[in-house]
């Protein structure tokens, strides 16, 4: 098993291209879905221990979409957090349906939506460009404070490592929309990685 | 930065305010939700009470009547002994639901306010109370200590706070006769094999056991714990579902140990901040979302 706290420069490399790929292609995705440009931030690969991932999360309250991933074999690859700060989801949910106010029920169906759209082109294209098999599960939707939502998760990492990798970049519209995106890569696929990387 | 924290308790209810250079950031009150005043900061006793300690503290320096002593801990922080004596209007407090079971706090209190501050900011002119009074506290904290995920902190006099639980657990072992107390923000329910603190048997055991280390006595430990929510609306993955088991791990860890519960607050869908008050021993558990905007005293 790779130690997550000891991946070297190369390795990181990979893990951000393969994160930069599935971002950009999300971002597209999400482009075409609102027909408005959409801007993505210089993406960071930060790996830290788990107690400090949390302390840069600002308290506020987001929607959040959780999407594990899997690889052909079933192993768990990982997992994309999709976060939406709560402005910026109402205002996603707002204009794809042309309303001001939408019901609760239509209103976190919405965002899970968006977020199986992004996280589907994401794993499109990892596939397309590093034959990297990602399977996304349907999506689970939370409202609440960042930590909150992500807890359950990284408790999943926690089990293995006490360290966690954070892939993280953000899309930003310029109507004041902007998404959060993270990958948080198992063990196993960085696995998948090297066996790619051996190949070339 | 760090805040200066007051504790007020009155025969009505109970408030801690967080102060940074003399200005309000942060308060947690018994009463919220139940007052029904409109305005805290204009009407309310606690504030008031709070609001008055702080300007007496920080204004009558150079001729203070109590005996005032500097403390050995850290220069500029003013060790103050207060024996006061209250006006009536301080307990005018319109509800009267959750604060009746009033601490029995001695009225010697040390405070912790640095001495150059500028106090007329946001404070009163006036500074008509006295603090000779059985019928309320003020007690000033020595600041606020946070554990992050899969630690537990350890403190005497301090605030304690284990923020943004979703299916995390925040669990609080205390002995008020020698006022240490311990909190851990719990991860994953079972115990582990290395000794890892973000597994619940083995962080509550070690807790307890570094708590004895420094002097709690270990048959007046008491636990209070929240948390082990289940965010997550639609679910789609079991993993996630680890909040119950957080719970119930931590429940019967406590129970192996014979740590006695006193109060917890688990489940439901929402996230928790809790606030652990080392002076009387209350865990306040403040819910993330605006729609409750309520604290719960336990």
């Amino acid at each position: 098993m790779i130690d997550l706290a000891k991946l070297n420069e190369m390795e990181l490399d990979v893990l951000k291209e393969l994160g930069n790929i599935g971002a950009g292609h999300a971002a597209t995705s999400l482009s075409k879905l609102l027909d408005k440009e959409v801007n993505i931030a210089v993406p960071e690969v930060n790996i830290g221990e788990i107690k400090n991932v949390f302390n840069e999360f600002k308290s506020e309250i987001v929607a959040g979409v959780i999407i594990a991933l899997q690889d052909l074999e079933e192993n768990k690859s990982g997992y994309l957090y999709i976060m939406f700060p709560e402005a910026s989801s109402k205002k996603i949910a707002g204009e794809l349906f042309g309303l001001e106010n939408l019901d609760e029920e239509m209103y976190a169906s919405t965002i899970m939506e968006v977020g199986n759209i992004l996280s589907s082109s994401f794993c499109d294209a990892s596939a397309d460009f590093m034959d990297i098999i990602l399977l996304p599960s349907p999506p689970s939707f939370a409202i609440d404070v960042p930590t909150a939502v992500m807890d359950a998760v990284v408790s999943q990492m926690a089990r293995k490592s006490d360290h966690i990798i954070l892939f993280e970049t953000s899309l930003s519209s310029d109507s004041d929309i902007e998404i959060y995106l993270a990958l948080l890569p198992e063990p196993s696929l960085l696995e998948d990685i090297m066996k790619i990387m051996e190949q070339l | 930065m760090s805040s200066n924290v007051l504790f007020v308790s009155t025969k009505s209810g109970k408030a801690i305010f967080l102060t940074q250079r003399e200005v309000l950031v942060k308060s947690y009150c018994s009463l919220s939700g139940t007052c029904s005043l409109e305005n805290c900061f204009s009407s309310c006793s606690l504030f008031l009470i709070a609001k008055n300690y702080l300007r007496r503290e920080v204004s009558s320096e150079p001729s203070n009547q109590a005996s005032s002593r500097i403390s050995s801990k850290k220069a500029g922080v003013i060790s103050d002994k207060i024996s006061g004596q209250i006006p009536s209007q301080a307990s005018n407090q319109a509800s009267n639901t959750t604060g009746d079971k009033i601490s029995n706090i001695s009225s010697n209190t040390s405070s912790n306010i640095n001495s150059n501050i500028n106090s007329k900011q946001i404070l009163d002119p006036e500074c008509n109370f006295n603090f000779k009074n059985p019928d309320f506290s003020v007690t000033a904290l020595d600041g606020e200590l946070s554990a992050s995920i899969g630690e537990y902190r350890i403190a005497k006099k301090m605030l304690l706070e284990v923020m943004g639980l979703g299916s995390c657990i925040g669990v609080v072992l205390f002995d008020l006769s020698t006022g240490i107390c311990g909190a851990a923000h719990i991860l994953l329910p079972g115990a582990s094999q290395k000794g890892e603190t973000k597994y619940a048997e083995t962080a509550i055991e070690k807790m307890l056991e570094d708590m004895v280390q420094q002097g709690a006595n270990r048959n007046k430990i008491a636990s209070k714990f929240a948390g082990g929510a289940q965010v997550f609306k639609h679910m789609s993955l079991d993993i996630l579902k680890v909040g119950n088991r957080n719970a119930i791990s931590v429940e019967e860890t406590l129970l192996k140990n014979k740590i006695p519960i006193l109060a917890k607050d688990t489940g439901g869908d929402v996230g928790r901040n809790v606030i652990f008050n080392p002076i009387d021993g209350s865990m306040i558990v403040k819910y993330t979302k605006p729609v409750r905007e309520v604290c719960l005293w336990l």
